[in-house]
């Protein structure tokens, strides 16, 4: 496939599906300004490297890892942050309200371990195949069944220990 | 599965920012730029409008570009917390110049971006108040980043003994994140602390 068609349908796979990818980013950073420089980097490493596709079929697998490593690089980053109590804060005025809204099973998938985790959003919230899991993770497909399986019966755990909305 | 479905609920209600599209955009584009003409973008936590303006103003004038075409995301912490990315792409060069004229800290800035660009240096301007400006610079040597700091007044460097914190090296590299906040930035890991009173509350 020509360079140019590769690129031509990177971009178009970025532009048509942007809002999927800050969702996923905000589920991990929290911060909207977070989720935005981490989608933007995501896309300029994946513009500059988009000649390592071979095909069309490939993109959606390739620009996910290229952004979940991201994330991951931001938060690793970021994890030194120093908590500030709520009086040294400035007041907000911008306020995120779809995280207003305090689920118990939303906040066990938050908990479980990172490998767990991503699958678990990626196979409900992005509705991906275990294949597609497999391609972004770089995980072989039996494994990711065991951490699915695994990541359920975690979240059965923490749910009941939660006893939220039972 | 009825609780996982009720969790990608909260998912995907997750709102999207307006400026998310301009910023896909802008950052397409820029990526097409040879890399060591490229700016990665502008990210200023500007308390007025004038320092928004004078971001435009530089952008516009081609100091953070490689061809005169703005390209930058501009977040506002102002009262009305509205971000201006939007604004960005169609942003007017007249107004814009006539902003930056008007404005007293803009030829400090302007003049010290373009002491880093005739060294080859790309730079990004991380923040702006009316007392400061932090600035990233990363090496057009050998890609080193560094962190460079300095009053809007006299436009010389500002350490961080002046800005209230001990217990650090010299050389320290850092830079203003807020009119409360400095991060410490040592073997790419970032370190909050808060200024409070000049006091280092760490």
């Amino acid at each position: 496939m020509l360079k140019n068609e590769i690129y031509n349908a990177v971009v178009a796979y970025i532009t048509e599906n942007q809002e999927r990818f800050y969702r996923l980013a905000y589920s991990y950073t929290k911060n909207r300004e977070a989720s935005l420089d981490v989608v933007q980097n995501a896309i300029c490493k994946a513009i500059e490297k988009y000649g390592d596709i071979r095909n069309v079929s490939a993109i959606s697998s390739w620009f996910y890892r290229v952004l979940l490593n991201e994330v991951y690089a931001y938060i690793k980053k970021h994890k030194r942050e120093i908590a500030v109590s709520d009086e040294d804060m400035p007041v907000q005025v911008y306020c995120e309200r779809a995280f207003e809204r305090d689920d118990g099973i939303y906040d066990s998938i938050n908990k479980l371990p990172e490998q767990l985790r991503v699958i678990i959003i990626l196979r409900f919230f992005e509705d991906m195949s275990l294949e597609e899991i497999s391609k972004i993770t770089e995980t072989n497909i039996n494994t990711v069944k065991t951490r699915l399986y695994g990541a359920l019966k975690k979240l059965k755990v923490f749910y009941e220990e939660g006893g939220a909305n039972g | 599965m009825d609780k996982i479905y009720r969790a990608k609920q909260i998912y995907t209600s997750i709102e999207i920012p307006p400026e998310l599209n301009s910023i896909v955009a802008s950052a397409i584009e820029k990526s097409k730029a040879p890399k060591n003409n490229r700016f990665s973008y502008i990210r200023v936590l500007a308390p007025c409008a004038a320092c928004v303006a004078i971001c435009v103003a530089l952008a516009s004038h081609g100091f953070f570009s490689d061809g005169g075409n703005s390209f930058g995301r501009i977040g506002k912490e102002a009262e009305a917390g509205i971000s201006v990315a939007s604004e960005m792409p169609g942003a007017n060069v007249r107004g814009a110049k006539l902003a930056m004229e008007d404005t007293p800290y803009s030829t400090m800035v302007s003049s010290r971006v373009e002491s880093e660009r005739e060294k080859g240096n790309e730079l990004v301007l991380i923040y702006l108040d009316e007392n400061f400006a932090s600035f990233c610079t990363s090496s057009a040597e050998d890609g080193t980043v560094r962190y460079s700091n300095f009053r809007q007044d006299t436009g010389e460097d500002v350490s961080l003994s002046e800005l209230g914190i001990e217990g650090y090296p010299d050389n320290t590299q850092f830079y203003i994140r807020s009119a409360e906040k400095i991060v410490i930035v040592d073997n790419g890991t970032e370190t909050e602390l808060n200024i409070v009173g000049g006091r280092n509350e760490d």
